[in-house]
């Protein structure tokens, strides 16, 4: 089984540190997510992955294989991402025949038929497509690509509701047929909430949580109460974030709940991704924080 | 069909099993009929497959659906009996429990909520 | 590994770009003094022979290869999308231009010969060093390797100046260049100054050596061959340099 690994990767940028010491490993065929903030390192890092950035310190590898340098071990990586890496005067065929040229193959059936259900005409030029044409067109060409790593950074950026939906839907469909893993950075984590297998919260440059969802969603509850109440049963549980209106509060809790009897008068419900990574990453309104 | 509340936190692969049973309860899934497959369900409701697979796991445990060799699942027979039969076994914990807990905080009397318990089943 | 269709991709791109710019050159050297010939009126003082023969074809040559060696950032950029390392890409890019300045030799070559026998040209080669081999089919032979050698070392000194400047920014780009231009300027300003001072004398000292001087004329191409040899391998290993340390730009 092919195994990504990332280990020890720093990058900084001037006097500025985007990636410290980051440590994760993919494997599994497994659908990712990768979420942060604005300027946690999603980005950086994908391309550090990809050999586009070179790291400070720290190494890629795929299956003990060095990334650097290496076209054997970059074969099986795709990196999908806002930057424009295709020239504009390019037509989208030629573009696919050289994809094809450099990769070895591509699902050429998938491509015509991705093309037509997302309505795209590949006569045209690459510079000619809208923003969002430009995301489609790359989609399709990381959905047929025969690589064990499809990553995607921001990967409906500039699509519409239906676009998106579609996309979701045909991802899910290569991956059935054929599994391999995804790595997805995105700022929209409900459309992908129960699309990933696996969080990865990337915070400042540090891997603050990989986990499955499963165990991420299991972790995690709210309670909710009147505040007296609320804050004597949550005494010495992790406190993730508070929100409160008048007396009646809402602790949002990462983490195992104690054996104490649970009060009457208070509510323990599951939380979603959105709102646990939001709270997770919310340093201002933390454990000890300020409240709404 | 199915009815999907991601955001509840509500695991999802317990909120695949529970729809699946829904519909098993309410015919739309008849007892030796094939249900949809792992794929259909994930590419339509956007669930990763491991998450589906693991909810219809749960009602194979449970004897609910049936794997057939090359084919898919299949509701096995006497499948809607189990569960409402399990859903019997809980409804007291479930829903009365929580029924009386909201009764109780409007001041209904148990005279009172029995009444409408019975004016209910005249509906 | 990816060696083969690597070079197959640039090679293809970069002959396809190669017969554009002759296109062009065509156009705007030959087809366009013909069309305004003949809307002023003067096409019957027009000579096809004497705008051939004042397109030097070997300049533009030089130019255009020069020119495409200078890009290297777009090919980059579509080769590490597709999983090719700048390694591979470095490798390619070098053995696609030598074929590539083979080409424009050639052509080089057939146009001077052509030009020789039917209107009696010359080259830069021929007019300095025509005397160096008596046997005339052998001193073109090395004319051929001196304008081979030439475009070798122009093309180098491109592609590690154009992969120099594809390290940075758009606009440190541009600053290096102002600057790099601000820096000649001052320092032919300084040569042409103090044109009898030793350092000058020193420098052309050197350049008759590399030129071949003997007494008031050139005589042996051999010097300027090695130094353009010489200088190549150098470029060579800075654009090596300069293209293991390419790296996408916005992230």
């Amino acid at each position: 089984m092919s195994v990504l690994d990332v280990s020890h990767i720093s990058k900084s940028f001037g006097n500025q540190t985007i990636l410290n010491d980051v440590n994760l490993s993919f494997s599994g065929n497994k659908i990712y997510g990768l979420l942060g903030r604005n300027g946690a390192g999603k980005s950086t890092l994908l391309n550090i992955i990809t050999n586009r950035l070179l790291p400070n310190g720290g190494k890629v590898t795929i299956n003990g294989d060095t990334v650097d340098n290496n076209d054997e071990a970059l074969s099986h990586l795709f990196l999908m991402s806002e930057v424009n890496m295709y020239s504009n005067g390019s037509k989208l065929s030629k573009i696919i025949d050289d994809t094809e040229l450099l990769y070895g193959s591509i699902d050429r059936q998938l491509v015509t038929e991705l093309a037509n259900k997302f309505e795209l005409d590949l006569n045209q030029r690459f510079g000619k497509l809208s923003t969002g044409y430009r995301s489609i067109f790359k989609l399709i060409l990381a959905l047929c690509l025969p690589v064990e790593y499809v990553l995607l950074d921001e990967p409906v950026l500039g699509l519409d509701a239906s676009h998106r939906e579609l996309f979701y839907s045909e991802m899910l469909k290569t991956y059935a047929d054929q599994p391999r893993n995804f790595i997805i950075s995105t700022h929209l984590i409900e459309e992908i909430a129960t699309i990933i297998s696996d969080v990865i919260v990337l915070d400042n440059g540090h891997v603050l949580l990989h986990d499955t969802a499963e165990n991420v969603l299991a972790q995690s509850s709210v309670v909710v109460g009147p505040k007296a109440d609320v804050e004597q049963y949550t005494q010495d549980l992790n406190v993730i974030g508070k929100e409160s209106i008048g007396q009646l509060a809402a602790f949002y809790i990462y983490g195992e709940l104690n054996d104490r009897p649970i009060p009457d008068t208070v509510k323990i419900s599951p939380v979603d991704l959105q709102k646990i990574f939001i709270f997770l990453t919310n340093y201002t309104n933390g454990g000890n924080g300020s409240e709404k | 069909m199915f009815d999907f509340d991601f955001n509840s936190g509500e695991p999802i692969y317990r909120q695949v099993a529970e729809q699946i049973e829904e519909a098993i309860i309410n015919g739309s899934f008849p007892e030796g009929t094939q249900i949809p497959s792992t794929t259909e369900i994930s590419n339509q409701f956007h669930i990763n497959p491991a998450t589906v697979l693991k909810g219809m796991n749960m009602l194979v445990a449970n004897g609910l659906i049936e794997k057939k060799r090359g084919v898919g699942m299949f509701v096995v027979q006497g499948a809607q009996e189990t569960v409402k039969g399990a859903r019997r076994a809980t409804f007291f914990e479930k829903e009365i429990q929580t029924l009386v807990k909201q009764a109780k905080s409007l001041s209904i009397s148990e005279t009172e909520l029995l009444k409408m318990i019975s004016k209910g089943y005249e509906q | 590994m990816k060696n083969k269709v690597v070079s197959k991709y640039l090679f293809q791109k970069h002959i396809k770009l190669l017969a554009v710019a002759y296109l062009y050159a065509l156009i705007i050297l030959v087809v366009m003094p013909i069309f305004f010939a003949i809307i002023s009126g003067t096409f019957g003082t027009f000579s096809i022979s004497n705008t051939i023969e004042n397109s030097n074809v070997g300049f533009i040559t030089t130019l255009i290869l020069g020119g495409m060696a200078l890009l290297s950032y777009e090919d980059y950029k579509f080769l590490i999308q597709n999983g090719i390392s700048r390694n591979t890409y470095f490798k390619n890019q070098i053995s696609s231009y030598g074929a590539i300045i083979l080409i424009g030799a050639v052509i080089d070559e057939l146009y001077y010969l052509a030009m020789h026998f039917f209107l009696n040209g010359t080259n830069f080669y021929q007019g300095c060093y025509s005397d160096f081999i008596s046997n005339g089919f052998l001193n073109e032979i090395v004319g051929f390797c001196y304008h081979l050698l030439w475009l070798v070392a122009v093309v180098t000194s491109a592609l590690a100046v154009g992969s120099f400047l594809s390290l940075f920014s758009k606009r440190v780009q541009r600053l290096i260049i102002i600057c790099g231009f601000v820096a000649m300027i001052v320092l032919m300003g300084i040569v042409s100054s103090s044109i009898s001072t030793i350092a000058v004398t020193w420098i052309d000292d050197f350049i008759k050596f590399i030129l071949g001087y003997q007494g008031q004329r050139t005589v042996t191409p051999v010097y300027s061959m090695l130094f353009f040899f010489i200088w190549s391998v150098i470029m060579i290993g800075f654009s090596h340099i300069f293209y293991n340390r390419k790296q996408i730009k916005r992230v």
